[in-house]
């Protein structure tokens, strides 16, 4: 290929070369998940000093507007500037999930490995609970506690937590068991480590890696539960929307501004698909092998090349 | 690795039989709960050992006599569904079967500790050294986390590591088999404790190296006074390393003696047995085989356990005695004891 001839100066063609390089190489669903969250991520940061507009401020002379150098992608029903919407309602929705997702990661991994580790009654008890609540799809009991305790952040958090520990209990346990034979949990015991010692400093180091896969994987899965509740009506409350609670606004609309239903539809989904891509990628990526603590392995100068 | 039997006149004089007990094993079963009923004999069963202070007594037996059970039940450590079903472990004057979990958890790393066979398994990977020998200091004995960084350094280089620094901030894989099991030796002496159990420790490691950490063993068995309980089927290593010897067959004691004594006397024909299986001890550059498997013994409730395996049996004309009643552990020369219808007894009389 002489596109990608190494002799080829630096130059317009050797860039995107590079960025096709970047595209393609190893682990390229994490390379790409890896950017595209961290560009949603520093948008959404960034959001109270960039977002051109009041995500709330009404301009009715200007209703259901579409792109224009004023407004980027266009005004809502309410004449709202819809790029400024999408950043704060991002705000919301990200952060519930990450929120959501990372109290269930740490109540899931602490009943999996106190529940393999102690096993008996408690195992049982414990599992027979996952069992439950896995047999009731999330969104339902989900509405159930919200029904109950009201809507809110606190509520919609303490709710999705409440169904969303159990896969990552299940793991833990399954992971806990397999490391439990291990030489050096053993080896902790005779030492006369504790049992909290050993479940910090041994189980959940070593169950990391595919618990942090496996929660990238469910992040996109607690983003559309939450778009989900707020699209019902039951998650963000006016005046704050979420990408949820904008797409509920913009059903009326739908067929004279599809623009208002496919952009909160497509943050969703991108973003969704980019932590699912960095899941997927660091599950399967393995670490390189080094056999010294200085030897670093020499950078792959040459892959994808061919003189 | 020489055969020569060490001298127990070497470490200096026996202590009383009766006072310099550290670990006293009698009469141990060990019991699988889940397949008890199928009937044959336990794991262990009828085991009686004994420690004394400052001494290295070496445990061998082939694979599923037990030894490695035993280990475990001294340290309370059983693997899942097994249990002590009968006997007492005493170590330190305190009976181990009547102690409460936290009491065992005490024990363990502070009065007995363990070396296992592969060294490398034994370190966890995703932990440095140091947090893996500092870590249990500093939690236990309420250490600050420099004092323990300090001491963690101390006893690296007390088992012969040259560079503490490096290798304390290295994990487990960055690090060659003998280095690994000198940091587990050093982990395993960081609670001071005054038992051993050193189960094959260097089984995993070449030979230069085994030469190497065996020395280690030695040098620290004799500095800090250690009792050792040394569980092998290296035959080489009991003679460069152990005072006393117990030869294990199928869940209990068959011989036991001064190393000494053991080699060039042994009474027991299993044991006989297993000195010819040495590759050291053959003489036409041929390895004798034992015929058969332990598996042959499990069977049994009745009998010697060697029995179906036994070359004596036949030749001496005794095999219904053999067949009928099971022998006794028993003397049979000076600090020598025999578990064989065939062994000289003083009190009793073979009849033939």
């Amino acid at each position: 290929m002489a596109l990608s001839s190494p002799a080829l100066p630096r130059q317009h063609a050797g860039r995107l070369v590079q960025g096709l390089r970047f595209a393609r190489g190893r682990h390229w669903t994490l390379r790409i998940g890896a950017v595209v969250f961290a560009a949603v991520l520093v948008t959404l940061l960034l959001t109270p000093w960039i977002a051109p507009y009041d995500p709330a401020a009404q301009d009715l002379n200007n209703r259901l507007a579409s792109f224009s150098s004023a407004h980027w992608l266009g005004t809502d029903q309410l004449g709202r500037d819809l790029l400024s919407r999408l950043m704060y309602g991002g705000r919301f929705s990200v952060s519930i999930a990450a929120v959501t997702l990372l109290a269930s990661a740490v109540i899931g991994t602490l009943i999996g490995a106190v529940s393999a580790r102690r096993g008996g009654l408690l195992d049982e008890i414990l599992m027979r609970t996952v069992d439950l609540l896995i047999a009731v799809p999330d969104v339902i009991v989900a509405l159930l506690l919200i029904a109950v305790f009201g809507t809110g952040y606190g509520t919609l958090i303490a709710a999705l937590t409440a169904v969303g520990w159990t896969p990552f209990a299940r793991l833990m346990r399954g992971l806990t068991l397999e490391i439990n034979a291990k030489g050096y949990i053993e080896a902790a015991e005779t030492l006369g480590c504790s049992k909290s010692f050993i479940i910090f400093r041994h189980v959940v180091p070593n169950a990391l890696r595919p618990m942090l896969a496996v929660g990238f994987l469910r992040f996109g899965h607690k983003l559309i539960t939450v778009g989900g509740l707020s699209f019902l009506g039951l998650g963000v409350q006016p005046p704050d929307s979420d990408w949820g609670a904008m797409l509920l606004d913009a059903q009326p609309y739908m067929e004279r501004m599809p623009m208002l239903v496919v952009l909160p539809g497509a943050a969703i989904f991108l973003t969704a698909l980019s932590v699912t891509m960095i899941g997927q990628g660091a599950d399967s990526a393995r670490p390189r092998r080094r056999t010294g603590s200085s030897q670093k392995t020499a950078p792959p100068t040459t892959r994808g090349t061919t003189s | 690795m020489h055969l020569r039997p060490r001298t127990s006149a070497s470490t200096g004089k026996e202590p009383d039989p009766a006072t310099g007990a550290h670990l006293s094993i009698s009469d141990l079963r060990v019991e699988f709960a889940d397949h008890a009923p199928a009937g044959g004999t336990p794991p262990v069963d009828g085991l009686d050992l004994t420690v004394r202070s400052g001494r290295i007594v070496a445990l061998v037996g082939e694979s599923g006599s037990g030894k490695s059970l035993t280990a475990h039940a001294v340290t309370g450590l059983l693997p899942a569904g097994a249990h002590i079903t009968a006997g007492r472990i005493t170590l330190d004057d305190e009976d181990l079967a009547g102690c409460s979990a936290g009491r065992m958890n005490h024990i363990r790393g502070n009065q007995v500790a363990m070396l296992f066979q592969q060294p490398k398994a034994s370190l966890d990977p995703t932990a440095t050294v140091r947090s893996q020998v500092v870590e249990p200091l500093w939690l236990r004995h309420g250490l600050s986390r420099r004092q323990a960084r300090a001491r963690a350094e101390e006893l690296l280089h007390d088992v012969g590591i040259a560079d503490p620094d490096r290798v304390a901030d290295s994990y487990a894989h960055q690090l060659s088999g003998g280095m690994a099991q000198r940091v587990m030796i050093a982990s395993a002496l960081a609670g001071d404790p005054g038992l051993l159990i050193a189960d094959e420790p260097t089984t995993a490691l070449d030979v230069t190296v085994q030469a190497q950490i065996l020395a280690l063993l030695r040098r620290k068995q004799r500095e800090r006074g250690l009792s050792v309980l040394l569980i092998t089927h290296d035959l080489g290593i009991v003679a460069s390393l152990a005072d006393r010897v117990a030869v294990m067959y199928a869940g209990h004691i068959v011989e036991e003696s001064t190393t000494q004594e053991l080699f060039t006397d042994p009474q027991h024909p299993y044991t006989r047995a297993l000195l010819r299986a040495s590759l050291l001890r053959s003489e036409d550059g041929r390895l004798f085989a034992i015929e058969g498997s332990t598996a042959q013994s499990r069977g049994l409730d009745h009998g010697c356990r060697f029995r179906p395996r036994c070359p004596v049996a036949e030749e001496l004309g005794i095999s219904h005695a053999c067949e009928d009643t099971e022998p006794t552990l028993h003397t049979c020369g000076a600090d020598h004891s025999s578990r064989c219808w065939a062994s000289p007894s003083p009190d009793r009389m073979v009849s033939a």
